[in-house]
């Protein structure tokens, strides 16, 4: 799992929770999330952390429920889910110049450059 | 009338004058620039391949002599700008092996690149042909210059791009007695066009930085990667056209070249505009754990290729000034309080994660670890983490070629190559990464090993090429070290020739 991931898959942010969600508050957004995966409904399909909105699953529920069960697992993520998670901010553009970068890598170039056939 | 007498005389005298020039250099094979059969085609079939096309003005039929004359006189430019692209093999082999002038010092390997080329150019690889290459390439013994990118091309017409770019940065390394010039211009072509289009421009600009080296098409590539990168020395735009008129494939590299004046001019965002790195969600300036956290989550969420040295820097800063100020540390026991968990372990925990999360960003963005700087518990901590886990790579690649030395266990030729060069190319980039004192600590265990190998390759596999490639990279590697035994050591094994 990349450094990233481990941020995007903290059990609070699967659940929608702060850090000092009680046990029973934990039980309850958790089953509460598991019936509406259960009815397919959109609002329970994505789920905000720091590092953008990722998808959410009923395995994913389930397992972040039994992370936040042990104690000593759950204070290490209460340490990384105390960043409260945000929704990508719209970048509005500098100016008018082309966004993409001069040095982007040139697509097809060993085909173009006559080093390989398009296969 | 031709004068006969005066051409058997100017053919003997220039006979002489290769074979002389050949034992001069140590009588091998491969050793000067072209062989006889050169001479025979320059002197004798290109003045009368000429003629012929002359008188053919008033007898038509002399031109289909004239015509074989020139496929025997221009072989090889004939194979890439013919049999090549028609993905021809067979035909691109045997004619290219004809070419003494461009392949002389290999010319078994020069003839297997154009065949191996013209695989890469099949819509469908042929793989009775591919067979057919690779049985002519395990005859190739030793190994030499154009035989190694015949192999890699061979392994690119696969779909093995990796192994092939492994092999053709190899090259570089093989003594120039040993390899046409022209094979390393195919090698260098390949490799610009490869990092071309990974993006890594760096590397085009390095590939093609003189002519004579990179070749026309590397050349041109490396003057566009100059204007990309908006290098202080690259070409103006005089300068760019003048490269691409001589290159070939004007119409495909055209939009590269205006894209590079584009870029010169300031049409594209420059890398520096990227916006400095924040706190990714508005925290309490006196809440340090927060701000580290916040910063720590900016590292991670941004591309690794847009990640600059003052980002890290600005987050291992925040979690030196968190996890040292006693407050997370005396917050996360309170907590484990509450929860009935161990608050010591957490921390070391917490520690252990930030850690490896830095490490791996770090590792992955190519940033050397001087731009680290030099303070602070965290950042000392990740730069040991970097160090180890660079030289640990090397350790193991230096490994695992000193047990087969000692088990006697061979590869083929061109894994041999590939494996040589995978050490190299760790070590270099251990190098690059961490600085002097990884490359002392590395030489200390890649220089035994590394001999060893060599030595082992010379003597008894006879894959001279090689091992005088090995001996030459530790050469330069003991004199940027100044260790005086390894420079006498080497200087020896050198001399020992190719």
């Amino acid at each position: 799992m990349s450094a990233r991931d481990k941020i995007r898959e903290n059990p609070f942010y699967i659940l929608g929770l702060r850090p000092n969600a009680t046990r029973a508050e934990i039980e309850r957004e958790g089953q509460k999330l598991l019936g509406m995966l259960e009815l397919k409904l959109a609002a329970a399909s994505r789920y905000a952390t720091p590092v953008g909105a990722a998808p959410r699953t009923a395995d994913d529920v389930r397992r972040a429920m039994a992370e936040l069960r042990d104690p000593e697992r759950r204070l290490l993520h209460e340490v990384w889910a105390s960043l409260p998670p945000v929704a990508p901010a719209p970048s509005e553009p500098i100016d008018d110049r082309p966004r993409e970068k001069a040095d982007a890598p040139w697509e097809g170039a060993m085909i173009a450059l006559g080093w390989r056939a398009a296969r | 009338m031709i004068p006969v007498s005066t051409l058997v005389a100017v053919v003997f005298v220039a006979l002489r004058l290769v074979l002389a020039l050949r034992e001069g250099n140590g009588g091998a094979q491969g050793k000067g620039s072209f062989g006889a059969w050169a001479v025979f085609v320059w002197l004798v079939l290109a003045p009368t391949g000429l003629a012929l096309a002359i008188l053919s003005v008033g007898a038509p039929l002399l031109l289909l002599p004239a015509a074989l004359m020139a496929l025997v006189v221009f072989p090889w430019p004939i194979a890439r700008a013919v049999l090549v692209p028609l993905g021809q093999p067979r035909l691109a082999y045997y004619l290219t092996y004809a070419s003494d002038f461009v392949f002389y010092r290999d010319r078994q390997g020069g003839a297997s690149i154009a065949a191996a080329w013209a695989l890469s150019m099949q819509p469908k690889l042929d793989e009775e042909d591919a067979r057919w290459l690779s049985d002519k390439l395990a005859a190739e013994e030793p190994l030499r210059g154009a035989g190694l990118v015949a192999h890699a091309l061979l392994l690119a017409a696969r779909g093995d791009r990796e192994g092939a770019r492994a092999l053709l940065a190899a090259v570089d390394l093989v003594d120039p007695r040993v390899c046409p010039p022209a094979a390393k211009r195919v090698a260098n072509g390949w490799l610009a066009a490869d990092a071309a289009e990974r993006g890594d421009w760096p590397r085009v600009a390095e590939l093609g930085d003189t002519l004579s080296r990179g070749g026309r098409l590397a050349w041109l590539l490396s003057g566009v990667a100059q204007s990309l990168l908006l290098e202080p020395m690259a070409p103006d735009s005089m300068g760019l056209w003048l490269r691409w008129a001589i290159a070939p494939r004007r119409s495909a590299t055209k939009p590269m070249v205006e894209r590079a004046i584009q870029a010169r001019n300031g049409a594209f965002i420059e890398p520096e505009d990227d916006a400095p790195l924040a706190p990714i969600t508005p925290t309490d300036a006196d809440d340090a754990l927060a701000t580290a956290l916040s910063l720590h989550a900016a590292v991670l969420a941004r591309r690794t290729e847009e990640l600059r040295a003052d980002d890290v820097r600005a987050a291992l800063s925040a979690w030196d000034a968190a996890l040292g100020d006693g407050v997370t540390e005396r917050r996360l026991l309170e907590r484990a309080l509450v929860l009935g968990a161990s608050g010591g372990s957490t921390i070391a925990r917490v520690r252990d994660a930030i850690e490896g999360d830095l490490t791996a960003v770090v590792l992955a963005s190519g940033l050397p670890l001087a731009q680290l700087g030099e303070g602070g518990d965290v950042a000392s901590r990740v730069r040991a983490r970097l160090r180890d886990g660079l030289l640990t790579e090397i350790e193991a690649a230096s490994d695992a070629i000193r047990r087969r030395v000692d088990d006697q266990r061979s590869l083929p030729a061109a894994d041999e190559w590939r494996e040589w060069a995978n050490l190299a190319a760790r070590y270099r980039h251990g190098v690059a990464r961490a600085g002097m004192d990884l490359r002392r600590l590395a030489f200390a265990k890649v220089h035994p090993d590394a001999c060893a190998y060599a030595v082992w390759l010379f003597n008894e596999r006879k894959e001279r090429p090689l091992g005088n490639a090995i001996f030459r990279f530790l050469l330069a590697e003991a004199e940027a070290q100044g260790d005086q035994r390894a420079i006498a050591l080497q200087t020896k094994n050198v001399a020992c020739g190719v």
